[in-house]
């Protein structure tokens, strides 16, 4: 039988620490790695179980309605010896987004390997709509050059982010997702102004760029604070 | 063999039963366990042999939750439960709304045998009548005892008694609702990940423990409370809760087993919560003031006059047609904010006090210790279950928090009055 030292209280021979005070228990003889004395399992959660299965009923149900919907058109346009725009527009978007879905799902671990499958799922059907109408234009000029940006700022921000290894969560998330999507829309505007008047044209985006990146300062500085002179002065200024 | 649906029989959910398969999700299980601690490892194959023995003595144990129009009702299970070695942390969710689950689990670990019971089937006196038959079974198959479950369980089972619904019994529809509750203080502890719930036990001898609470004129339930109040209005002071929100009312729910008051034999739900409060904002308490005041309290409303306006209240919410009518699907919208605006958001905490378990002879010889694990609770993150058996007494927190200072407090004091304690937990 084992004592806690400094509580007085008994404990089971393979507690290290004492579940009262934290105080920690000297291995005297040699009980405390002797497994055969827990006297509870390592015990398992069954949280994760629970949303796997809900998630594979889940996923299951639309990818079977999702398959249902394409057969049933390629069907039709069987019978009727055409398949229309319409139709392979439907069936190119029905097939992207039971693939976005299992992406969102989480069946993929790496974040990084979702968002590029995501990427090249997003490029792919671009260009397969594109080419409905036998001639690849904007997607090459606007879709490609958009979704590999966002794929390239959101895997340079996630990699930063993890890297950082922030504690706070709630602060640091939006200002990083401020960030980026900052950039984005800069990029966004580029594109189209390239494409449209042959030159780079900001407007609107540097609004944007502007407005997030200040929400993003004002989120840091709450976190980090301000300096105390800075403080000071506020103070004098905003008094009541 | 797969029985037909007239052949199966049906149970209305008792009145407490009735809000507890609307408010199931991950964290509120609603789930309950009561172990055995027997003195020889447990044979997994005889204790399956056992439960499927005495199952049919337990027909609404048995049962699986169907969906009415208005309530949930159980039917009868055509299938039997297993029996499986524990694996997850106690009194985990029960999906007992899918086909093939019933309400409550049967598992082992080593020399422990479980009972994890979901609060609609049974409260824990009836736990502790089919966590004794299972035991009964369990010591005749092992050939421990000769002597059968009717031998040793003075229940008849035949009687439809056992399974009747007290509340109604006992039901006056000219007694008036008691007086409404005031929010309660509220532990503001970080919650634990989903699925996680951890349990402290203290184990304490009884008489020591029944000699210290005479000492100061009072009985063990009494004294727990007392201790446990103090516990928590330390905390208060300690960490200087002074915002008055903050700082409502320390209230505990404290279930008070009917059968003691008002004569029945039901193994279904038959309780109600008594709710002692303590306001810090009135200043600082001393423990004497605190057994004096709980002394008070218990004195005053553990009656059958007073005690009966909770049963009227319960039943008539019951019965009225309005509440009838309403489709069950809007009912299980409605219920988990009316288990928290009407039930816990006006406790602090609860205990369980079970009692003295008394096993019979036979049985007694082969079980050390009996346990009870409450179930884990969101808007109670902890809470307190005991009973004494085997001059033990074994006072268990469930906990869905990795914040230890109450129980900390709770067995330092006990500690401090001079109580010699073990102390066991899952984490």
């Amino acid at each position: 039988m084992a004592y806690c030292p400094k509580c007085g209280i008994e404990i089971d021979d393979h507690v290290k620490t004492c579940p009262l005070c934290d105080f920690t228990i000297p291995d005297i003889y040699g009980m405390q790695n002797n497994k055969e004395n827990n006297k509870f399992p390592k015990a398992k959660n069954i949280y994760p179980k629970k949303i796997e299965s809900m998630r594979n009923k889940f996923f299951i149900t639309v990818f079977l309605l999702g398959l249902e919907s394409i057969l049933i058109l390629a069907a039709i346009g069987i019978y009727n010896h055409s398949i229309s725009t319409y139709t392979t527009g439907t069936i190119f978007c029905l097939t992207s987004a039971i693939i976005y879905l299992f992406l969102l799902m989480g069946y993929i671990h790496s974040i990084k390997i979702r968002v590029i499958l995501f990427g090249a799922t997003t490029i792919a059907l671009n260009l397969l709509l594109d080419y409905i109408d036998n001639s690849i234009t904007w997607s090459l000029t606007y879709s490609l050059p958009i979704t590999l940006s966002g794929v390239t700022i959101f895997t340079i921000m996630h990699l930063v982010y993890t890297k950082s290894k922030h504690k706070i969560h709630f602060i640091f998330i939006p200002i990083y997702i401020c960030i980026g999507l900052s950039i984005f829309i800069l990029i966004i505007e580029a594109v189209i102004s390239l494409n449209i008047y042959n030159s780079l044209r900001l407007t609107w985006s540097l609004i944007v760029f502007t407005s997030l990146l200040g929400f993003s300062l004002m989120l840091a500085s709450l976190h980090y604070k301000l300096p105390e002179m800075a403080k000071e002065k506020m103070k004098r200024i905003f008094h009541v | 063999m797969k029985k037909n649906v007239k052949d199966r029989k049906w149970f209305k959910l008792d009145n407490a039963a009735k809000l507890y398969p609307s408010i199931v999700s991950t964290r509120v299980s609603t789930v309950f366990r009561l172990s055995a601690i027997l003195y020889e490892n447990v044979d997994a194959v005889v204790l399956q042999e056992a439960l499927n023995n005495i199952l049919p003595l337990f027909k609404h144990f048995n049962v699986r939750l169907r969906r009415g129009l208005f309530w949930y009702y159980f039917e009868e299970a055509s299938f039997t439960p297993i029996v499986q070695e524990e694996s997850y942390y106690p009194c985990m969710f029960l999906d007992f709304k899918e086909r093939k689950t019933q309400p409550f689990r049967v598992i082992y670990y080593k020399n422990r045998i479980s009972i994890e019971i979901s609060h609609s089937v049974t409260d824990g006196s009836g736990a502790i009548v089919f966590l004794k038959a299972i035991l009964a079974s369990y010591c005749k198959l092992k050939g421990l005892t000769d002597k059968c479950i009717k031998e040793l369980l003075d229940i008849d089972f035949t009687s439809g008694e056992v399974y009747e619904d007290a509340f109604h019994k006992y039901y006056n529809s000219k007694i008036p609702e008691p007086p409404k509750l005031n929010k309660a203080f509220h532990l503001s502890f970080p919650l634990n990940k989903k699925g996680e719930y951890y349990i402290i036990t203290g184990i304490i001898p009884t008489d020591k423990f029944y000699s210290l609470a005479k000492s100061y004129n009072t009985t063990v339930t009494k004294f727990v409370l007392a201790v446990y109040f103090e516990s928590i209005l330390e905390y208060i002071n300690l960490e200087k809760i002074k915002k008055i929100k903050r700082a409502r009312p320390v209230t505990i729910n404290v279930p008070v087993n009917l059968r003691n008051l008002f004569p029945s034999n039901t193994l279904r739900n038959f309780f109600v919560s008594l709710t002692p409060s303590i306001d810090p904002r009135l200043g600082q308490y001393s423990f004497e003031e605190i057994i004096t005041y709980i002394d008070h309290y218990f004195g005053l409303r553990l009656n059958k006059k007073y005690i009966n306006q909770y049963i009227s209240r319960n039943v008539k919410n019951e019965i009225s047609w309005k509440i009838k009518l309403i489709p069950l699907p809007i009912k299980n919208l409605g219920m988990p904010w009316v288990y928290s605006h009407y039930g816990e958001i006006n406790f602090t905490s609860g205990i369980s006090n079970l009692g003295k378990v008394i096993l019979p002879e036979p049985l007694a010889a082969h079980v050390d210790r009996i346990d009870i694990y409450p179930p884990p609770s969101e808007g109670n993150l902890i809470k307190m279950g005991m009973l004494s058996y085997n001059n033990k007494t074994c006072i268990s927190f469930g906990s869905l928090t990795t914040n230890r200072s109450i129980e900390r407090n709770f067995f330092t004091k006990l500690r401090k009055m001079g109580l010699p304690i073990k102390i066991e937990t899952n984490t």
